[in-house]
């Protein structure tokens, strides 16, 4: 496990300093900003993580061990000083701001600047000892640029996504997260359906206790899911393999199958071409209908796209071959983008830049009509798009899915009334929300529906405490709320 | 069947959850001529055998009925009997991520207890991963170590009986992460430091009281752990129920007029300034103002007839709500977690 504490380039690494948390990518002479100072993370590339550097002018130096200065927690007083004479009116220290910032560019830094400080504090003795530790403990914050560097794990990411943007991740604290995956078993080799608004933090810390053994399938609003997160946690590209996608748009349209497994289904996408020419004769089919760009939503486009989407469902329950569901959920699937729809063989016009052209050609009747010319990068791209789809798409009917884990900012009980038929029986389910109210109606049907046990919402409290001799007490602030959690088992229909 | 695999079918000598209601459940070995009595009459294991998981099993007796569950962790730590106090699944979940567990890491635990959490960290470093545990009483090491075998994990845990405060764990090196629950962890912590691995790794100590959690962060940071936090988490429990709070009966609302129908701009004065506009609204529009007069009137008149019963207008408040328990489970321990990143 050696190799890995140590900091390879283009890895994400955490920088510490205090309570503050800040994520980036470790890149040659790439800056990062950290409480507004610029500089390179080049020198800590090849050392351990966990180590702690002082940030210089640009750059950054490492903080050997024995330079280290204690957290200074150790005073033990007898004595007690307080502060019945201490009137604050900032005139107690004697270094202007301006000073201060001159003795740190003629150098002096670390304990001796610090010291200087206190020095110069008309107050400082008359302190309680303890005051005394806190005062200087703050001096050294402010002071002292040091910060540590450490390898991301959930832990982290979710402490730090929620102090920092918590409302990108539904406000889901961490000690939530941490009862999501015990509450859904999440293990390895198993089988997970995801509904998540959490830019991937969630997607990441199911995957991550997974260890990439297993699969994962979400189910993303919009065009693309937004993965941003998971950037963080590191995972190579074999990791990244469990991970499926399919749009949250078409989950009305799966069913739940029985009889094929995904990956005799796999088996009969596998041949490449004799995809490509099915898309081509069922493109030129629907090119008569389709003069101009799909997403411009125009009747004939609409009325296609439902033809189509009902001959999909009607051949999906007969099991028809895939190709043919394939083109037809790639038109619905496209629709979304603008990459248009017809290739002729015979017009092979060579172009240098990417863009899909609009040519003008004389068609049998001698009318002048429009095609669009897709070019083989983007029609490849297509291709492995339709692929993954399709893929994601024989996973879910399939079913058997051991849990099912929604946290989504969109309302949660169309989604979990739908999804769990997905899910085996004897398997958990659970549902986050950042205010209880929905949750309620979850509950109310789920009860009626008379296929779960065990139905629970649960919110958590969570208070840090400060451990120090004769200073133990909580802390001063809390987090307000970390969410509700809607839990339960499936059981087999009554 | 496995604590770390799931499987469709029943069979014999699998460990299975019944589930008789809310936070009611039992657990026995399935083993074909057994009987189990519950509440609802008796389940012959024989009627499991074959069965998928989840399905509802009809109680001889036919007083009711109940669910075979497949066993989790976390419903094991609802049912198992306990042998010690055990830690529940919201303090299970925190030292799961506080001590960056995966699959594949290494963890040291003392004491074993009842083995609630020991299935929740074995579930969680499967397939490769590996659990020392230890405990200083002969019995619960035997139990734990029977246990886990009939759970399909024993070849994840080695289980010894060791007092580690006073001979420490015998393994050096070896562990991403250590979990105390001990009644004097303080005098483990630099025996702990010993099991982990060269480059660092997490520890958690888990004390029900403040004492314990100051001596053992003290301890902690003169043995070169940093980070050293003290949390505490405690789990609400809501149950969802239609609340119905009667309408409180303050008297009569006061209506708007007394007078004749259609007669209105004499009371004007008298009416709020909101009534005002409204019917100044009404005013302008000819068409319905008869038919609001008439409407209005029979509003009075209904809240006068009303008045007479003695009813209100009002409905009460009608709607679904959160209700928390009289009583509910407060604290339990502290979790006192920190990192180590040199020796």
């Amino acid at each position: 496990m050696s190799d890995t504490l140590k900091i390879k380039e283009g890895d994400y690494v955490i920088l510490k300093k205090g309570k503050n948390l800040v994520l980036a990518q470790a890149l040659c002479k790439r800056k990062v900003n950290l409480e507004r100072k610029y500089f390179v993370l080049d020198p800590l590339i090849g050392d351990n993580y966990g180590t702690s550097w002082e940030i210089t002018k640009r750059s950054i130096k490492k903080v050997e061990e024995d330079q280290k200065s204690d957290d200074g927690d150790t005073a033990e007083s007898t004595e007690v000083g307080d502060n019945r004479n201490i009137v604050d009116d900032n005139t107690a220290q004697k270094l202007s701001h301006d000073e201060i910032l001159a003795l740190k560019k003629d150098g002096m830094k670390g304990e001796k600047l610090i010291e200087q400080i206190v020095e110069n504090s008309a107050t400082f003795k008359e302190k309680n000892v303890y005051t005394q530790e806190k005062y200087i403990k703050k001096k050294k914050a402010k002071h002292l640029p040091i910060f540590t560097i450490l390898k991301p794990t959930t832990r982290l990411l979710c402490s730090m996504y929620h102090a920092k943007t918590s409302p990108k991740i539904v406000l889901l604290r961490y000690d939530t997260v941490a009862q999501i995956l015990a509450l859904g078993n999440v293990h390895a080799n198993m089988k997970a359906l995801v509904v998540e608004s959490c830019t991937g933090l969630l997607l990441g810390a199911i995957m991550d206790r997974m260890g990439g053994l297993g699969t994962l399938v979400q189910l993303f609003n919009g065009d693309a899911p937004t993965r941003t997160a998971l950037d963080g946690f590191n995972f190579s590209e074999e990791h990244m393999k469990v991970l499926h996608s399919f749009p949250l748009n078409q989950a009305n349209s799966l069913r739940i199958k029985t009889g094929k497994t995904s990956s005799e289904i796999g088996q009969t996408v596998e041949p490449l071409p004799a995809v490509t020419e099915e898309e081509k004769s069922c493109d030129e089919e629907a090119r008569p209908c389709k003069k101009q760009k799909i997403d411009s939503g125009s009747e004939n486009d609409n009325q296609q796209g439902a033809k189509t989407l009902s001959t999909s469902e009607t051949e999906g329950q007969s099991e028809v071959s895939i190709e043919q569901t394939c083109t037809n959920k790639d038109r619905i699937a496209d629709s979304n983008s603008d990459v248009a729809m017809a290739t002729d063989t015979k017009e092979s016009i060579q172009v240098s830049n990417n863009m899909d052209v609009d040519v003008p050609i004389e068609g049998d009747d001698g009318q002048l009509k429009r095609k669009w010319i897709v070019y083989p990068e983007r029609q490849a791209r297509r291709e492995k798009k339709r692929k993954e789809l399709d893929a994601a798409r024989c996973i879910i009917e399939e079913g058997n899915f051991d849990v099912l884990i929604i946290a989504s900012r969109f309302e949660p009980c169309p989604m979990v009334m739908k999804l769990l038929e997905f899910l085996s029986p004897s398997r958990p389910f659970v549902v986050y929300c950042q205010c209880i109210e929905p949750l309620y109606e979850c509950f109310s049907k789920l009860r009626e529906s008379r296929e779960v046990v065990n139905m629970k919402i649960t919110e958590t409290w969570l208070r840090e405490y400060q451990v120090l001799p004769a200073r133990t007490h909580p802390m001063n602030t809390m987090s307000g709320s970390g969410g509700y959690l809607l839990t339960g088992i499936k059981v087999a229909k009554t | 069947m496995s604590f770390i695999s799931y499987s469709e079918k029943i069979r014999e000598k699998d460990t299975v959850i019944l589930y008789l209601g809310l936070d009611d459940t039992l657990t026995f070995k399935v083993k074909a001529g057994n009987t189990h009595q519950t509440k609802y009459g008796a389940v012959r294991h024989s009627d499991l055998i074959g069965k998928r998981y989840g399905t509802k099993v009809t109680c001889v007796g036919g007083k009711g009925w109940v669910h075979v569950l497949h066993p989790t962790p976390e419903l094991w730590t609802i049912t198992l009997p306990h042998r010690t106090q055990i830690i529940y699944s919201i303090d299970i979940s925190m030292i799961t991520l506080q001590l960056d567990l995966k699959p594949g890491s290494v963890v040291c635990e003392s004491g074993t207890g009842s083995g609630s959490l020991s299935h929740a960290l074995i579930r969680t470093i499967a397939p490769n991963g590996h659990l020392y545990s230890f405990d200083y009483h002969n019995q619960r090491v035997e139990k734990a170590r029977q246990e886990f075998d009939d759970h399909g994990i024993g070849h994840l845990v080695t289980v010894e009986c060791r007092d580690v405060c006073k001979d420490g764990f015998g393994l050096d090196h070896i562990a991403d992460a250590v979990f105390l629950d001990l009644p004097c962890p303080y005098d483990v912590i630099e025996a702990a430091k010993r099991t982990l691995k060269a480059p660092g790794g997490r520890m958690c100590s888990f004390s029900p009281c403040i004492e314990q959690v100051q001596k053992t962060c003290e301890k902690m940071s003169g043995c070169g752990f940093v980070e050293i936090t003290t949390i505490e988490c405690i789990a609400r429990n809501y149950d969802v129920k239609t609340v119905q709070l009667p309408a409180p009966d303050m008297g009569p609302v006061e209506t708007e007029t007394r007078t004749q129908p259609g007669i209105n701009s004499n009371d004007i004065s008298s009416e709020t300034p909101e009534k005002e506009t409204n019917k100044r609204k009404l005013d302008s529009e000819s068409d319905s103002v008869t038919e609001t007069s008439d409407s209005a009137c029979k509003t009075k008149k209904v809240d006068s007839e009303q008045e007479v019963k003695g009813h209100k207008s009002l409905s009460g408040f009608n709607s679904k709500c959160g209700i928390l328990p009289k009583e509910t489970t407060g604290h339990t321990g502290f979790l006192t977690v920190a990192s180590l990143y040199t020796f």
